[in-house]
């Protein structure tokens, strides 16, 4: 993993975001996150060989890449309402034919 | 666990029923009257509650605390955790100044690659929301965190906390084990993160669990009085809790983790019915999660042990009043879901607890209301009742009075006594600068929050009253800075204590006189609130009493490295502000130019 702190190897099959240990992310996505890191940082140069830079083992270039922002893993989860009331139930006494009921919350 | 729980229930209830047998001798000696009844009625409440708090002391004095099981943990631990800090209109400097401390000191674990940090934002002042964007910007930069420090702010709070984490859990929940829940003032000891992520790898049934946190960085006296109280205390009465609750254990909404599956399978709160503040969001959403946990056979567990975790707290009466009328209004909520069904009973005893910690104060009150009463209102003593010749004059039950004096002292004092005590004779009081300011803070303490608890008591019935008649607290954000307490702001919010106690000492200096002494303890208070309010928030005496070493506390002699770098990275963020600021200016300025072509 290239975002511990003192990792800066790099390995054949990685993408851009496996750079930054978010192998989820897209290329696009990484990409723009170092554009606008770039441009706040009024620097110059391209994203992609940046990006190829970091790559190839560069380690200045893995550090700067290590500043960009990405979002966060989106992965979902359910969260179902819980019931907390009771269901209005019936309750009664008597015999089934003549029964004498009422709702009960 | 049953039969230990039946116990500490019946204690209670024969305390209680001892002490209103007592003040039933002691006030019908002469006659009975109906306001007799109320009397002893809502004292029998008082010391119920009163009991529990001294039986859940005592349990803990005489528990110990849980041991881990390290064997358990798997061999490679591959658990992912999130460490989430909601934030609501804070101070933002300090908030990001407690995340960094907290992520440097991680990444020097080895553990380090499994933890993740979210700044969740629910503030809604723009101001604050670019400020938090500009300084998560800066701080990604500095601490080089891409990818592992996020920050979002949701433009609509639903739900408040609560709808914050739901909304964390339902869109990132999915890629981790579990979450660590902070609030904006808390810090905690990165090895204290990494050992409770491995409790919980211990036990797959283990759904929550809950560190004690010990409030730091106080400076006024009444927050310095907090902070060594609840340094000194609350170990101990969180020991007795864990011993009680078992796995049925409280949730305090901060400072714990939660098995995300677990929370998202269980924890998707309803909006209640009807208007605030009985109806809509569920405020005190914690008490309500751990009881949901429980209910899902989950274990919800509380370890004291688990040191090195914090929090800060209001350095004054007033900040603390509003955070206390936010709290109340959440827990009377609760009401409404004690016959939610399939809940543990303990879970339901934990929610009547959380109630009537607030519903106390208006009982005693109205207790003290009319046992000011009776004394007026009694009929003339009847020195010839029928058929007697001879006088007969009213009894007195001086022994029995005293007794019952005496009991209910015990009741308030005597755990806090025993722990002081035991404290100020063994290992612990080096961490709190020795025998003598172990002693002397607990006497100061115990004094101080004598004189203060009429001024609580009339705020927290206050708040139960507006809440009764329908006033909805709101969400306000707690001011946590140690500024001066003007007694002008102070009396603002204190006149009608100051009008309710003079109206006391008139009423008992006129009509009973006997009284006068007896109301004093109660009326002088509130007739020097605005002053009390003001000089327990002040800053300049606080730092006067610490350099006399009163209320000491193992966090203020002697910081922990992550108290340490918290404090160290508010000044630097403040110095990385500065230097980003003439580049952020010149770029406005630059865009704010008119195209020269």
């Amino acid at each position: 993993m290239t975002t511990l702190a003192n990792d800066l190897s790099v390995r054949d099959d990685m993408n851009c975001g496996a750079i930054i240990g978010r192998a989820d992310l897209s290329d696009d996505v990484v990409i723009d996150a170092l554009k606008e890191r770039l441009a706040s940082n009024e620097r110059s140069e391209d994203a992609e060989s940046l990006i190829g830079a970091a790559m190839a083992g560069d380690r200045e270039a893995i550090s700067f890449m290590r500043t960009i922002k990405v979002p966060a893993p989106n992965v979902r989860l359910a969260m179902p309402t819980q019931p907390l009331h009771r269901e209005a139930q019936r309750r009664g006494f008597g015999l089934s034919s003549l029964r004498f009921s009422w709702a009960r919350r | 666990m049953a039969l230990k729980r039946l116990l500490f229930v019946f204690a209670a209830l024969v305390l209680a029923a001892i002490a209103a047998w007592l003040f039933f001798v002691v006030v019908t000696t002469n006659g009975i009257t109906d306001l007799h009844f109320v009397q002893i009625g809502l004292l029998f409440v008082c010391c119920i509650w009163l009991s529990w708090g001294f039986n859940t002391a005592l349990v803990g004095i005489f528990s110990r605390d849980r041991l881990p099981h390290p064997e358990r943990r798997p061999a490679v631990a591959t658990s992912r955790t999130a460490v989430l800090m909601p934030v609501y209109n804070e101070d933002v400097r300090a908030v990001f100044a407690r995340v960094a401390a907290m992520y440097e000191e991680l990444r020097r674990s080895p553990d380090f690659e499994r933890f993740d940090f979210y700044i969740l934002s629910d503030s809604t002042k723009a101001e604050n929301v670019a400020e938090e964007r500009r300084v998560h910007d800066m701080l990604v930069a500095d601490l080089a965190a891409a990818g592992r420090l996020y920050y979002r702010n949701r433009e609509q709070n639903v739900g408040r906390k609560a709808g914050n984490i739901a909304d964390f859990v339902t869109n990132h929940g999915g890629a981790y084990d579990y979450m660590l829940i902070l609030d904006a003032d808390s810090l905690m000891r990165a090895d204290t993160i990494v050992e409770m992520v491995g409790r919980m790898d211990e036990d797959p049934e283990l759904a929550l669990l809950q560190s004690q946190p010990l409030i730091i960085g106080r400076r006024t006296p009444f927050g310095r009085a907090l902070q060594f109280s609840a340094a000194l205390f609350s170990p101990i009465f969180s020991r007795g809790i864990a011993a009680l609750q078992g796995h049925e254990g409280p949730f305090w909404g901060h400072n714990a983790i939660i098995r995300v599956r677990a929370f998202a399978a269980s924890c998707g709160l309803p909006t209640l019915s009807g208007k605030p503040p009985f109806g809509g969001h569920i405020l005190s959403h914690d008490y309500v999660e751990a009881a949901l946990l429980a209910r899902a056979a989950y274990k919800v567990r509380v370890d004291p042990d688990l040191e090195g975790s914090f929090e800060e707290a209001p350095s004054n009466i007033i900040e603390y009043a509003k955070r206390d009328r936010r709290w109340c209004q959440g827990n009377l909520q609760h009401a409404r879901l004690l016959p939610a069904p399939g809940l543990k009973s303990w879970s339901r005893i934990s929610l009547i607890a959380g109630i009537m910690a607030y519903l106390a104060s208006p009982i005693w009150l109205m207790f003290l209301i009319v046992s000011l009463l009776d004394p007026v209102l009694a009929p003339e003593p009847n020195y010839f009742p029928a058929n007697s010749l001879f006088p007969v004059f009213p009894q007195a039950e001086t022994n029995k009075a005293l007794l019952l004096l005496f009991g209910i002292f015990v009741l308030l004092l005597l755990p806090k006594t025993l722990i002081a005590f035991g404290s100020a004779f063994t290992e612990r009081r080096k961490s709190f600068g020795g025998t003598g300011l172990v002693l002397a803070g607990a006497f100061v303490e115990l004094i101080l929050t004598s004189i203060l608890a009429p001024i609580m008591m009339m705020f927290q019935s206050k708040a139960v009253y507006e809440i009764l008649v329908g006033a909805d607290a709101g969400w306000p954000s707690t001011d946590r800075d140690d500024d001066h307490m003007p007694v002008s702001v102070a009396f603002r919010a204190s006149w009608w204590m100051v009008l309710s106690g003079a109206a006391v000492l008139y009423a008992s200096y006129a009509y009973a006189p006997d009284l006068v002494l007896w109301t004093l303890p109660i009326a002088l208070p509130l007739v020097a609130a605005p002053l009390m309010i003001s000089l327990t928030g002040n800053p300049v005496l606080g730092d006067g009493l610490r350099r006399l070493g009163l209320f000491t506390t193992p966090f203020e002699a002697h910081p922990e490295s992550v108290i340490r770098a918290s404090s160290h990275w508010r000044s630097r963020l403040a110095t990385l502000d500065a230097a980003a600021r003439p580049r952020k200016a010149a770029m406005e300025r630059t865009e704010g130019l008119p195209d020269p072509a």
